[in-house]
């Protein structure tokens, strides 16, 4: 009987700490003027030309945001593009610049004394397919490039038709690099010329500070490791500016995404030339608290 | 304290006999070969004439899987059912629910064996020696182009490459006493007296039951280089100490998925597969059948459903 009492409190105790860990913080609200699954459309195939000078990639890039998706629901947005008939890289760029503090006692990296800010970054994952494969309806709901296959006992077997496997953020092969880092990936199309082809960008989080997943992507003819090697590196730099701000157009008009926020522009430039520790210095506010 | 006891000893006991009802069933069974899958014809280099040894030594590993169906009208010999073609050039999938071997690759220490030795086939080194040396006229040689012809250096060699203490551990070796100091045999195939043909036992591990699946397979027969065509050679550990520069060789990944890039003519493939009638794991597990399976079509001189 003395058992009981103490079950009472015990129960009691635990509740009341459990009613305090709602964890909302950790989730993004939607946000009615950006939804959480969108369809971008086709984009173009960029040529060398047109990527390789970082003034001509800024132009001929594309970029974009994305909500918060209603909960229990992927999020993300896709995109097609029309095959070359060789290898293309499709690359993606989220929000914002992410990187890892250095604690070590002795021997610490000065340029990553600072903690990142954690709520400024999202991240998206990359897979691609043919358009006929895709499982999905863009705009509506997310999908995948998978089928299934019965066998004659009525086994089902999942086909995979995703043809993009991401090399993580120390290039090892079919992982995820992470938020905000650049994912890419290589695909052969010559099997395929001429037809259209579906990239889906998986929302796998949204920052937490506004809700709003910004976002560069772009698809360049020519395997990835030739374009990484041209312009100097496949990781952050690669695409930059894809914080985006609203900015009047040349007929007054609001543009939502027609500029760079020029805040997180400074912090991806200080981060692109190794100077992150000197930014964070002097904009604690664009930096994790120290 | 009495009934605490009782108590204890019955936990134990139920959970001893716990049954999961797991999907998945160990199938063990028994594979015939006809004595013909195991003649080799040897040919002299310097006369060209041709001597059939009839040896267990000659029998190659033997791959079975567990396949939704066999069908006839695919290629020359049955083989499974195949998903769709995905890939232009390459057939399609035929999504085994399990399978396993009997004898693998296993690397003899000399990169001449690489991809020739199949383990439960050779007793000791003496037997290997004999088999190449011998009976193949095809000698064994070390790094250096060397024969080797010593069973005691052949030992020593393997030792001083895997830093083994014991033969015991070489699992090509077949013939052996294992580290309890008993005299072990673990040669796969045994020859029935009454009919000459090759039997041995086979075990497919954790095998995902559906009623009507089937049991195929088929033996890989050496080459006239007694080599294999289900063997990778570049593939398995590479060996780069001093001035080696090669790899111990190993099976393909896929060679239940897509046999048919895998079989080619001698090979010996199952005809009649075994039907699995339990209506399901739990049933499979109660009726233990007894399972026997012959691999007795010679791919390219059998025909499908009629004589030699």
């Amino acid at each position: 009987m003395r058992l009981f009492p103490a079950s009472v409190l015990v129960c009691a105790a635990l509740g009341s700490i459990s009613c305090d860990r709602i964890g909302r913080d950790y989730l993004t609200p939607m946000n009615d003027n950006w939804p959480g699954v969108k369809h971008i459309g086709e984009i173009p195939v960029l040529t060398s030309a047109e990527f390789q000078n970082p003034n001509d990639r800024i132009l001929n890039i594309t970029y974009d945001r994305l909500g918060a998706a209603e909960p229990g629901k992927f999020g993300g947005a896709t995109a097609t593009f029309t095959s070359t008939g060789g290898s293309v890289c499709i690359m993606v760029d989220p929000e914002a610049v992410f990187w890892n503090q250095s604690v070590a006692k002795q021997g610490a990296k000065e340029a990553y004394l600072y903690p990142d800010n954690y709520y400024d970054d999202g991240d998206i994952d990359i897979e691609v397919g043919l358009t006929a494969y895709y499982t999905g309806s863009p705009g509506y709901e997310m999908g995948d490039f998978a089928a299934i296959y019965e066998d004659s006992l009525g086994n089902e077997v999942r086909l995979e038709f995703n043809e993009c496997f991401m090399p993580g953020y120390g290039s090892q092969p079919d992982a995820h690099a992470g938020r905000g880092a650049l994912e890419y990936c290589t695909i052969d199309t010559s099997i395929h010329p001429g037809k259209s082809y579906t990239i889906v960008l998986n929302a796998y989080s949204v920052p937490l500070d506004d809700g709003l997943l910004d976002y560069a992507v772009a698809v360049v003819d020519g395997p990835c490791a030739d374009i990484g090697q041209a312009a100097g590196g496949l990781d952050e730099c690669l695409l930059p500016r894809e914080s985006r701000v609203s900015v009047e157009d040349e007929n007054g008009d609001a543009d939502p995404l027609g500029g760079a926020d020029a805040d997180f522009d400074l912090l991806e430039q200080a981060f692109c030339n190794g100077e992150i520790y000197e930014f964070c210095s002097d904009n604690p506010d664009l930096c994790g608290e120290l | 304290m009495r009934k605490l006891s009782i108590t204890l000893v019955a936990l134990v006991a139920t959970g001893c006999t716990f049954d999961e009802h797991l999907p998945q069933v160990d199938v063990s069974g028994k594979v015939i070969l006809p004595k013909e899958a195991a003649t080799y014809t040897v040919i002299d280099p310097k006369t060209g004439l041709e001597t059939v040894v009839e040896d267990a030594r000659a029998i190659g590993p033997v791959y079975l899987g567990v396949f939704p169906n066999i069908r006839d009208d695919l290629y020359d010999y049955p083989h499974p059912e195949m998903g769709p073609v995905i890939v232009d050039g390459t057939p399609g999938n035929t999504y085994p629910y399990g399978g396993g071997t009997i004898g693998r690759f296993d690397f003899a220490c000399f990169s001449d064996l690489a991809c020739r030795i199949t383990t439960g086939r050779f007793t000791s080194f003496e037997d290997i020696l004999d088999w190449y040396n011998v009976v193949l006229g095809d000698p064994v040689v070390d790094e250096f182009g060397a024969v080797v012809d010593s069973p005691d250096f052949f030992r020593s060699y393997c030792y001083e490459l895997f830093q083994y203490t014991a033969d015991y551990e070489l699992t090509f070796l077949s013939e052996f006493i294992n580290a309890d100091g008993i005299d072990t045999n673990t040669l796969n195939f045994e020859v029935n007296e009454s009919t000459g043909d090759y039997e041995a036992d086979f075990d497919l591990w954790q095998v995902t039951y559906k009623s009507d699946m089937k049991i195929w397979g088929w033996m890989d027969t050496p080459s006239e280089k007694f080599t294999f065509s289900t063997c990778d050679p570049d593939r398995g550990q590479y060996n780069s100490k001093y001035t080696n520069d090669f790899y111990y060789g190993t099976n393909y990944t896929d060679l239940l998925n897509y046999p048919s890039k895998y079989i080619f003519e001698n090979d010996w493939v199952v005809q009649e597969p075994y039907t699995f009638t339990s209506t399901d794991a739990d049933g499979f597990r109660a009726d233990s059948p007894e399972i026997e399976i012959r691999i007795d079509f010679k791919n390219g001189v059998d025909t499908i459903g009629g004589e030699e």
